[in-house]
């Protein structure tokens, strides 16, 4: 009788219930009607349970111990079936059968589910947020007025700022000589490097709606420095510390595609084979570490020199006037033939110079100022030879 | 009367928190689809994969448990009777990692020696360095319900395991 109370007061309640008779092999006895409503495959009399609570699979032992009396009954929260969900109740009919008893809870389980789908994407929303904020990376929030807005602990820990009521008065200074619009508008179009405290971010900016701005820092000192020593030794000859060939070779294509007037010299330093077979290969190599020092001291910044290889080098400089860049080459010529090398050695040069011309190439230049070069070797060394038309500057 | 063809029936738990990808693995599983719109669950899906190995046939009933939340506890009988469990953490949630071993205890404490396998899911997060940053214990395998990476490996393992520790209980 208990079973039909519950089915009665499940009624009285306005509550659906449907309901299965199952036997001790797990068999199904009868059912009620409504089951077709909820099921795909009603079950019928003589199938197994399993068949269609695969649910209770797992739970043979108890079932048998409700149909035994042992227990009272058990229940099954919340089981999706189709479109549906179920509070399966296994409860006694008689001896040897049990009670499947089906609540339906789909209106109460849909709005469950609706509020904690809210609840967990909020929370996956806030974790994720949680991980950008507080990762490695500095952010900071600047309103119009470049006031800090918001930083997080990285980038308060780093610009050594406090928490709390001061921080949202502090104005954005990442350091004396940026001036942060512009700041901004680099880092938003294309991103933007900058060095504060010795260490080197890469910046990203973005709006915030229409009233803030946000800055995300990433620390690249490491991957920067390693960069810079890389560059550094692609770009200078490491003997004479003047520009690589390649460096160089890039440099004057620069210059000639900004179409910019210069002369162009080739220089080879006179009988340096005679000092590498005088006084060995390590005097040689130190003469032309001396060589590239006096070369970096007469002209410091203003000229531009570099190795092509062995003995010679390339050099540009820059003047409005041929004459005037050829005299300060051939002051140049001058004081190095009087400059004390150690064991008093003294190097010459013999230099190939050529103006650059409009449309003229690298190669171009550098044939006819390797020309100019042997003809000065040929004319006696220790001069100056201009490619025509100037007449040739003999040595004094 | 002709052959018929005895199927054994495993129920198997998937467990973990909310968002880890149980729901994705086992469609990805079952039904070899995937869709990366979140839908969270609620209570219990059961879903069927028949497969045969070493001449007998299984049914893998494969139970979609509600992710565990702060809030939230799995209830225990859904425990009762498993055969065997995927415990799911999200690579991308260290939270998820963290929790990891509070439900295999959880699980063990109601089905003691009975084996599990725990799944490091959403691997097309990582990087290769990354995963191999990831330190853990125990049996784990790294799967993509999204790329479908180990998905059947992770169940298939499980089932024999399931059947290894049958055949050590009957020996």
């Amino acid at each position: 009788m208990q079973h039909i109370q519950k089915i009665l007061n499940a009624i009285l309640s306005k509550k659906v219930f449907e309901y299965l008779v199952v036997d001790k092999h797990f068999v199904i006895e009868k059912s009620s009607m409504g089951l077709f409503k909820y099921l795909e495959n009603a079950p019928m009399p003589q199938e197994s349970v399993f068949e269609h609570f695969p649910e209770l699979v797992g739970y043979e032992d108890r079932i048998l111990e409700v149909m035994r009396g042992e227990t009272p009954y058990f229940k099954l929260q919340t089981i999706k079936k189709g479109e549906y969900w179920f509070d399966i109740y296994v409860d006694r009919y008689e001896e040897d059968r049990v009670l499947l008893l089906l609540h339906n809870v789909t209106a109460f389980t849909v709005t469950q589910h609706r509020l904690l789908q809210y609840s967990n994407e909020q929370t996956l929303v806030r974790s994720t947020l949680e991980q950008i904020i507080e990762n490695n990376q500095m952010i900071c929030v600047i309103d119009q007025n470049n006031v800090i807005a918001f930083a997080n602990e990285s980038f308060r820990n780093y610009f050594d700022l406090d928490t709390g009521d001061t921080l949202s008065t502090k104005v954005l200074q990442l350091n004396e000589y940026v001036d942060i619009d512009d700041f901004y508008f680099k880092a938003l179009h294309h991103g933007a490097l900058i060095n504060v405290k010795k260490q080197y971010f890469e910046v990203e900016a973005k709006p915030i709606d229409a009233l803030y701005r946000l800055f995300l820092f990433k620390d690249i000192t490491a991957v920067y420095t390693r960069t810079a020593a890389l560059e550094k030794a692609l770009r200078f000859d490491t003997l004479t510390g003047l520009l690589s060939r390649r460096a160089f070779e890039e440099s004057v294509i620069t210059l000639i595609a900004e179409k910019r007037s210069f002369l162009f010299c080739v220089l080879d330093l006179d009988d340096f084979k005679k000092i590498n077979d005088t006084y060995g290969h390590n005097r040689g190599d130190s003469t032309l570490r001396e060589f590239g020092s006096f070369c970096r001291y007469f002209f410091g910044e203003g000229v531009m020199m570099g190795r092509w290889g062995g003995e010679e080098f390339l050099m540009v400089i820059e003047r409005s006037r041929v004459e005037d860049a050829i005299k300060t080459v051939d002051d140049f010529r001058k004081r190095l033939a009087t400059h004390p090398f150690e064991e008093n050695i003294v190097v010459t040069v013999s230099i190939g110079a050529t103006w650059c011309n409009q449309n003229d190439s690298f190669e171009e230049l550098f044939l006819r100022a390797d020309k100019a070069m042997y003809r000065a070797k040929t004319e006696g060394k220790n001069r100056i030879v201009l490619d025509a038309p100037i007449p040739t500057l003999e040595c004094s | 009367m002709g052959n018929s063809i005895i199927m054994i029936r495993k129920k198997i738990l998937l467990l973990g928190d909310f968002a880890v990808g149980k729901t994705s693995l086992i469609r990805r599983y079952v039904d070899n689809a995937f869709d990366d719109k979140y839908l969270t669950t609620v209570g219990v899906k059961i879903s069927r994969k028949r497969l045969e190995t070493e001449g007998e046939q299984y049914e893998l009933l494969i139970w979609d448990i509600e992710g565990a939340t702060p809030f939230k506890e799995i209830p225990k009988n859904y425990y009762a009777g498993a055969s065997g469990a995927i415990v799911v953490g999200d690579v991308s949630r260290n939270d998820t990692i963290e929790n990891l071993q509070k439900h295999i205890d959880n699980f063990l404490s109601q089905n003691p020696d009975v084996p599990y396998l725990v799944a490091y899911n959403k691997t097309d997060l990582l990087s290769e360095a990354q995963r191999h940053a990831i330190v853990s214990s125990g049996d784990h395998i790294f799967t993509s319900a999204k790329t479908g990476e180990n998905v059947p490996l992770l169940f298939e393992s499980l089932l024999e395991r399931i059947i290894h520790a049958a055949h050590s209980k009957n020996s």
